[in-house]
């Protein structure tokens, strides 16, 4: 069989596509599985299953949201097959790997990474898509299957209890001068 | 013309995001930052323990410079696995894609 020019031109525009988006999927596959074989692996089976379902995708609607979905879906898939991942829905692990406070607002990133790593997975999910990838909040709960006002606590939960594991939140409340009731954040509450 | 195309692109995705710091800040902390927020600051609102704004699953707003701060730190925190070079394989992959081998 031999591909139309129109056929050749599409392909070369999809895989320009996927080529541009690919550290996007990295980087967002890589704060999911906190695994850098695993995350690759995951992209690797996006981009092809994304490839043999390209006429599904609709020309000229969100290709990076599409592609995060896939994404997204396949690491949910894995999970529920080999359970390669210990979720921590209850917030257990992330309080374990609390980060003391003393280092203010010029912490070390690797600390960050280490409390954005102990976040519950669907937490740390929502923060990514919105608060890094810039997806709306109704773009970020359609590819997570959940209402808009669930994907806005999951932020919120997830910056909060960020903020107090890295003791943003006294640091800040601080930096603003004296703390208002309203302004601080108690540890532990989240 | 892709490199300055990407940047122009993250660089939009930069100022939504930190817009959006900002407006979730307010709305978490019950203060209007809009004309919809000034609408919902108008209507009655029902105070359940005096602190917590609703939404928050009665947790206290996070104050905003805090808020911000997170915003930055995930930034150049993802901005840095942004930046990590793209293996050799999946230049292979796409390849091998294009020309119809995992099709």
């Amino acid at each position: 069989m031999t591909a139309s020019p129109e056929g050749n031109d599409r392909s070369s525009d999809m895989r320009a596509d996927l080529t541009a988006l690919l550290p996007n999927l990295r980087a967002f596959a890589n704060s999911l599985t906190r695994n850098k074989d695993l995350a690759d692996d995951l992209v690797q089976e996006t981009l092809v299953k994304a490839w043999q379902h390209r006429d599904q995708f609709a020309a000229g609607s969100n290709l990076k949201a599409w592609l995060f979905t896939i994404l997204r879906n396949t690491r949910m898939s894995h999970l529920r097959k080999r359970k390669f991942e210990v979720e921590d829905e209850d917030g257990e692990m992330a309080a374990r790997l609390s980060v003391a406070p003393p280092q203010g607002p010029h912490m070390d990133m690797v600390d960050f990474m280490k409390a954005l790593s102990g976040l519950p997975s669907d937490q740390r999910e929502a923060l990514l898509l919105v608060g890094a990838e810039g997806f709306s909040y109704e773009d970020a709960a359609l590819m997570c299957g959940c209402a808009v006002g669930t994907m806005k606590s999951r932020v919120n939960r997830a910056r909060v209890r960020l903020a107090n594991n890295l003791g943003m939140a006294n640091a800040a409340a601080s930096d603003a001068g004296a703390p208002q009731s309203e302004d601080v954040v108690p540890a532990g509450r989240v | 013309m892709t490199g300055v195309h990407d940047r122009w692109d993250r660089y939009e995705v930069l100022q939504t995001v930190m817009k959006r710091d900002v407006e979730d800040s307010l709305e978490m902390s019950g203060k209007a930052s809009g004309p919809r927020d000034q609408e919902l600051e108008d209507r009655p609102v029902e105070i359940v323990d005096g602190t917590a704004a609703p939404g928050t699953d009665g947790q206290r707003p996070l104050p905003r410079a805090a808020s911000e701060m997170i915003g930055r730190r995930l930034r150049q925190a993802y901005e840095t696995q942004l930046k990590e070079p793209i293996p050799d394989r999946f230049s292979a992959l796409l390849d091998d894609l294009a020309k119809g081998g995992r099709a």
